[in-house]
């Protein structure tokens, strides 16, 4: 069947890791990235494994040539809902179909009255994909394992740190999680009964998922929620192989050395390999008194250098893509993969 | 090490009524010690073997306290990323769209009796508005909001400019939050003018430095003798009238401090005005950088202002209820807050290896001030006439390198900065960076004077509350 043309709409950089593994997107056909004019991002390319895309802020002339608007629900994304609200007026005249994984998400899998309290055993290996901030690459590195291990022949399935994750033939991070009327033990419970449910349901040989935000206080300003998400899915479930994406930071293998101790003992998760992140936060960016994101990009460049040991040891730069196969061989290694 | 060994402890000693204290340098904390100690440490028994020195000396040594080291060189922490929070992170753009000024204040840097450029007629066009405009957004992705501020001269005698700027920058910023600002002497504000400002949530910072006698002493129309209190106050009358909410949200006032004044006449002034008495204030004492020009101490002024001290002193005991001191002073309270917890915080191991104090924000990186003619500066408050200081154009963009010389523009004197006790809490930037020559080297250190002076002043006020029990969570809930 010939996939239908897809819009982005807003393109930010939390969208890159789909574009970067848009062959895991079976129904749709990348066709267009599409920026608002202020954000300074048209004009960049985005590079794929197997080729590019350019990033435009035309949005009315990439919709005359597309099937579908994806409009990605991020919520650190600063789009006015008036111009938000144009752009849908706009694709609803134009008669393009219009994709939205959070507001319109529901769980595709409802639990049994019998077993609504009940925590159920999982014999899938899982790996967890972590961070200790938010923006850490979480996504790309949930997404690249993905694909690699599907690549391999294996069944996969993910429930995903954040929205968007059907398109990539997964689950967006799933809505009960932030359902106030819920109590924590009501979450971890649901969240154990899910992954049952996706494991009977697909069969997978693995699944992975992914925690959003920080697991552990990151300064005694950003305490990334204390970890609530990370305590709640920890406890519903065992990890069988944990990456911790973190920012860089300059006294990085000492404060790595006690994260992974603090979530060893809070979370019960031994980290199995690090990834860093091309970000930095940044401490002048006081939360309630500028208008600064928290974080400054750096590039590879900046990394090797502060890094001399990336990739050679235990810190990884899984954005880049033989990484990540070098990272699946580790994983298959330590959980006796081949079966 | 490079140069002289030192082998003393790296402490300042000071006194307060309340007791005898040492600031450790390497832990950037004030200790409190009995009186026999801080004499034994004035006298500097570096040489002793540890067992003859005193137990209480020995046990601040396994504590961590009176390390010798000194930072080894004077670079910036930040000197390896500026390039990134340039290429990405641009915070706030200020356009100066005039030189020009319908009044001619005394004190004003531009009035001639400072190293800096001179009035003119100079206007920016909308083509270096607009290039300036296209580099602070393409520069900018890593923030979440933009903020564009309005800068002179008075920019009301270009506000056409001003809305260009605007509407171009609204249609180009499309899907970013955008906040603008504007510095003016209100004397010009015209119905209209307010009327837009208003309209696109201006942030205004309006000039009035006391009651008429003490703002005409200094705020005159150009070319005349006449003072402009009278037609500010118009202006901020009608403001309040038209627009009460927008005034209390988004308009505060700058009163520039002459210490040859009475402070009691101006804080009265701030209280009693019925225009003035409920909306924000900040206040700052007439700039002493880049000038041979010097304004008497008034001693009544110093008496009245540390009076008002001390009322903030005791709001923060809990001894008078709060906004008992000064608003004029509302910068001291803030910063005495924050000092107090610092003082209450670990503190550090030792100082780095290298370091720069901490008064050079990221030029271009925190604020890229352009001029009229295009000229990019770290801020609008050194001198333009300073080669030095230009960091850049509106064709060529930032040089990153002139950019990190400026970042670590007291490299050159490391032998002083790394001996001097007040490293860490130094705020001077590169604002009061005159030149290499010999009587600029002599100001600066006079400077420095006054910068070591008011560390220790801030330290003793910290330590005093702090001997009483200062409770300053409480006061910050209240």
């Amino acid at each position: 069947m010939k996939k239908k043309k897809l819009l982005v709409y807003p393109y930010s950089r939390s969208t890159e890791p789909f574009i970067k593994y848009h062959d895991l997107i079976k129904d749709y056909e990348i066709q267009a990235l599409v920026s608002p004019k202020g954000w300074g991002i048209a004009g960049d390319t985005i590079d794929t494994l197997d080729g590019a895309f350019a990033v435009t802020d035309k949005f009315e002339e990439e919709l005359k040539r597309c099937d579908v608007v994806w409009f990605v629900e991020d919520g650190t994304c600063t789009l006015s809902q008036t111009i938000l609200d144009q752009r849908m007026d706009e694709a609803k005249r134009a008669g393009r179909e219009m994709l939205f994984f959070q507001k319109e998400r529901t769980l595709k899998y409802q639990i049994d009255a019998p077993y609504l309290n009940r925590m159920l055993g999982n014999e899938v290996p899982v790996i967890s994909v972590i961070g200790n901030f938010r923006d850490t690459n979480k996504m790309e590195v949930q997404l690249g394992l993905r694909y690699e291990f599907m690549k391999r022949g294996y069944r996969v399935s993910s429930i995903f740190s954040s929205s968007g994750g059907e398109l990539a033939g997964g689950y967006s991070f799933p809505d009960f999680m932030e359902d106030p009327e819920l109590s924590a033990a009501q979450k971890t419970v649901r969240y154990n009964q899910l992954v049952k449910l996706i494991s009977v349901e697909e069969n997978p040989d693995v699944i992975i998922i992914g925690v959003p935000g920080g697991v552990i206080p990151y300064s005694d300003e950003l305490h990334n929620d204390f970890g609530i998400y990370a305590f709640e899915i920890s406890n519903a479930v065992a990890s069988d192989f944990t990456i911790l994406c973190s920012l860089y930071s300059p006294n990085l293998s000492w404060a790595l050395e006690s994260e992974k101790e603090i979530i060893e003992r809070k979370f019960s998760w031994e980290i199995g390999a690090v990834h860093v992140a091309p970000y930095i936060w940044d401490r002048d960016d006081d939360i309630g008194n500028n208008n600064g994101g928290m974080t400054i990009e750096v590039d590879d460049a900046f990394l090797y250098k502060k890094l001399p040991d990336l990739d050679q040891g235990e810190i990884w730069n899984l954005r880049k893509y033989h990484n990540i196969q070098r990272l699946a061989d580790k994983i298959m290694e330590e959980l006796g993969g081949g079966d | 090490m490079e140069g002289k060994v030192y082998d003393s402890p790296f402490i300042h000693l000071f006194q307060t009524v309340s007791g005898t204290y040492f600031y450790d340098v390497n832990k950037d904390k004030c200790v409190s010690v009995p009186r026999e100690i801080y004499e034994y440490l004035e006298k500097g028994n570096d040489e002793l073997e540890p067992e003859e020195k005193p137990e209480y000396i020995r046990q601040l040594e396994e504590d961590g306290f009176l390390k010798i080291k000194r930072v080894e060189r004077i670079k910036h922490s930040k000197s390896e990323i500026l390039p990134y929070h340039l290429k990405n992170k641009i915070r706030h753009l200020i356009l100066q769209v005039t030189q020009n000024c319908n009044l001619r204040c005394e004190y004003c840097v531009y009035s001639g009796d400072y190293q800096n450029r001179t009035h003119s007629r100079k206007k920016m066009s909308f083509d270096v508005a607009k290039k300036a405009m296209d580099y602070y957004l393409s520069h900018s992705r890593d923030n979440n909001s933009l903020s564009m501020g309005f800068y002179g001269g008075e920019p009301c005698l270009n506000f056409e400019l001003v809305k260009k700027c605007v509407e171009y920058f609204e249609e180009k910023a499309e899907g970013r939050t955008t906040a603008y600002n504007m510095t003016t002497n209100a004397t010009l504000l015209s119905e209209d003018i307010i009327d837009y400002i208003v309209k696109h949530d201006f942030s205004l910072m309006i000039s009035l430095d006391g009651p008429r006698e003490v703002h005409d002493k200094h705020r005159k129309l150009a070319f005349s003798e006449e003072g402009s209190f009278d037609r500010v106050m118009k202006k901020v009358e009608y403001l309040k009238e038209r627009y009460p909410e927008y005034c209390r949200s988004h308009v505060s006032f700058n009163c520039v401090l002459d210490t040859e004044n009475d402070f009691e006449i101006i804080d009265h002034f701030i209280k009693s005005s019925p225009l003035i008495s409920d909306m924000k204030i900040r206040s700052s004492v007439i700039d002493t950088r880049n000038t041979d020009k010097s304004y008497g101490l008034n001693e009544k002024f110093l008496e009245e202002m540390n009076y008002e001290r001390f009322k903030i002193q005791l709001e923060l005991l809990g001894e008078l209820p709060t906004c008992s001191g000064s608003r004029l002073l509302s910068g001291y309270k803030s910063s005495l807050t924050k000092a107090l917890e610092r003082a209450d915080g670990a503190g550090s191991l030792e100082l780095p290896d290298e370091w720069h104090h901490g008064g050079p924000c990221m030029p271009g990186a925190m604020r890229l001030f352009v001029n009229a003619e295009g000229i990019f500066y770290p801020c609008e408050r050194v001198n333009e006439e300073n080669c030095m200081l230009q960091i850049g154009n509106v064709e060529e963009g930032i040089d990153v390198q002139k950019a990190e010389h400026i970042l670590n523009f007291d490299e050159k004197r490391k032998d002083i900065c790394r001996n001097c006790w007040a490293f860490r809490r130094c705020s001077q930037c590169v604002s009061y960076f005159e030149g290499d020559d010999v009587s600029s080297a002599e100001k600066r250190e006079n400077h420095c004077k006054i910068t070591r002076k008011s560390v220790e002043e801030d330290m003793k006020d910290v330590c005093v509350l702090q001997a009483l029990k200062c409770n300053y969570l409480v006061t910050l809930n209240a």
